[in-house]
């Protein structure tokens, strides 16, 4: 289970609550998480909530994760589990966007991003992972090879997502 | 600057859209005895997502107007003062955006949300909501339902679930029935054959119900719904849908224009963005954030929502807009507030009349954020 990085004293309260069996539990914090700002220490648990079998709970990380969640270079590598490890579509989204959001500090995540890119089966997880490598820039450099890739064969949005990570690699203004 | 595709919709004429609303009571019965006696948002959404996959004649909905009702038959939750914060004009009307931040099946079923929803909704006479969750119109239906219980006579229109992921979005419209018309003709979700958004907006027509006055004709407009993505908003990601926004302005702008003579169109919704984060959409020339960077959120630090206007076209406005502190107004602790909506409904009062086109324009059409209502 990925690790909570804070020590805040709400999001100590959060980690439990979103670590209950109760799905109604879970939601009522995820509800409060969704309802703030800025919450940090908290990415890794909430990305794998993206993934459960239950729709509210599903929904309202999906909705904190948009709005209130936001990554610490400190939770990478368990983004990057996650990335690597879930089979889950909305997992791989989430973790590929909580890395793009870290920008440069996710340049530990490179392979695992270009593996999501040439792999996943959700087309919305690739696209994202495509975004993150841009956002990563130069040190994203050896999945340009799957970015060209992609750049040629990808569906429309695929496509100009992965021109402009080529772009941001090589350094090209936008 | 980047281009849509084209949008949807081919067959709405301006004869059309005259005709649409003059006849709409006396062409509704039919098409009511069609839907089935219960005459839904339900049974309208599922027509209206038939529109979208050009499986029905659009023209079919020429007489729809009176049959949106909305009315789930449940009765539950117990119905609500709908005056308690202020009375509505016969000369202007409100226009409000407001994101229910993920309103679902659960959500709806909450009695204290439900109320506060409620007496929010009554006091406008438009609301365009971001956010509808589920799938199908049960939350709007129920939210429709409970304000009309509660002495109100409102309908509603559900778009199909909007969005890339599994985690899709509706836009929904209500309107208060006693005082605007929707256009039966006007629904429809902008096309986007390249991919350039994650929630396409939705577009919808309506005017005012009101007798021409010194020769002026009720007001009529488009509204254009929109809910960003905040991954997508900023200009130094690569990828900015308010780039894209601009082009759905202007082609939506024209595209009414030229096809039914509507000169008036908002853009309203939740930006995910300030005014000085508007990028393309803020350099289109004379369209305007009207509420500009009054703090739109419930904890009153960010501003996310706008309600956008041409102000050489739109001189209807009269220059009052708010944000309705809906915590405030109806006496809810801040936990019970952010469980109506991390959002709050940002306003604009517009002239229940066409304005006579004035050959100067203001040069600053901002205007005042009003008292509470």
């Amino acid at each position: 289970m990925p690790r909570v990085i804070s020590n805040d004293q709400n999001t100590a309260a959060w980690a439990l609550g979103i670590a209950s069996d109760s799905a109604e539990r879970c939601v009522q914090v995820l509800r409060q998480v969704a309802a703030a700002r800025n919450v940090t220490g908290l990415s890794g648990r909430i990305v794998a909530l993206a993934g459960s079998s239950d729709d509210e709970v599903r929904m309202w990380a999906s909705e904190a994760l948009e709005s209130a969640v936001v990554a610490q270079p400190e939770e990478v590598a368990d983004l990057v589990t996650l990335l690597r490890e879930s089979g889950d579509g909305e997992v791989s989204y989430w973790s590929a966007t909580l890395l793009g959001r870290l920008g440069r500090h996710s340049g530990d995540a490179v392979t695992a991003l270009e593996h999501c890119l040439r792999t996943s089966m959700y087309l919305p997880a690739r696209e994202r992972a495509a975004w993150a490598l841009s956002q990563i820039g130069s040190a994203a450099a050896p999945a340009m090879p799957a970015l060209r890739i992609a750049a040629v064969d990808g569906p429309p949005r695929l496509k100009r997502l992965a021109i402009e990570a080529l772009e941001a690699i090589r350094g090209v203004a936008a | 600057m980047g281009l849509l595709k084209r949008l949807t919709r081919a067959t709405k004429k301006r004869s059309t859209r005259r005709r649409g609303f003059a006849a709409a009571a006396k062409q509704s019965l039919p098409i009511i005895r069609w839907f089935g006696p219960s005459a839904t948002i339900a049974g309208v959404m599922a027509v209206v997502g038939m529109l979208f996959t050009g499986k029905i004649d659009f023209n079919r909905l020429d007489g729809l107007t009176g049959g949106i009702v909305g009315g789930s038959g449940e009765a539950t939750i117990q119905p609500v003062s709908l005056r308690t914060l202020g009375q509505k004009s016969p000369q202007t009307i409100r226009i409000a955006t407001f994101n229910i931040q993920v309103f679902g099946d659960k959500k709806s079923q909450d009695a204290n949300v439900m109320q506060s929803l409620a007496q929010v909704i009554s006091q406008f006479d438009v609301v365009a909501i971001q956010e509808v969750r589920g799938g199908d119109s049960a939350a709007i239906d129920r939210l429709v339902d409970l304000v009309n219980r509660s002495g109100g006579a409102y309908a509603g229109i559900i778009s199909e679930p909007i969005g890339r992921t599994s985690q899709k979005e509706s836009y929904a419209f209500v309107w208060d029935q006693s005082r605007i018309m929707f256009n039966p003709n006007s629904a429809y979700v902008v096309q986007d054959a390249a991919d350039r958004m994650h929630r396409e907006p939705m577009v919808a027509s309506f005017e005012v119900r009101t007798v021409a006055s010194d020769g002026r004709l009720p007001f009529s407009f488009n509204i254009i719904n929109a809910h960003t993505d905040p991954d997508e908003v900023s200009a130094t990601r690569g990828i900015n849908e308010l780039d894209v926004l601009d082009d759905v302005f202007v082609r939506v702008r024209d595209y009414e224009y030229q096809t039914s003579g509507q000169e008036d169109t908002l853009l309203v919704g939740d930006l995910n963005v300030d005014v000085k984060g508007l990028s393309e959409l803020g350099s289109i020339p004379n369209v305007v954030s009207i509420a500009g960077d009054i703090k739109t959120n419930t904890l009153r630090t960010k501003t996310y929502d706008h309600i956008l206007i041409d102000r050489t076209m739109t001189t209807e406005y009269t220059g009052r807009y708010g944000v309705l502190d809906f915590q405030t107004d109806l006496g809810l602790t801040q936990e019970q507030a952010s469980r109506v909506s991390d959002h709050q409904p940002v306003w604009a009062e517009f002239s229940a009349f066409e304005s006579v086109r004035q050959p100067a324009i203001a040069a600053d059409i901002r205007g005042t954020e009003a008292a509470p209502l």
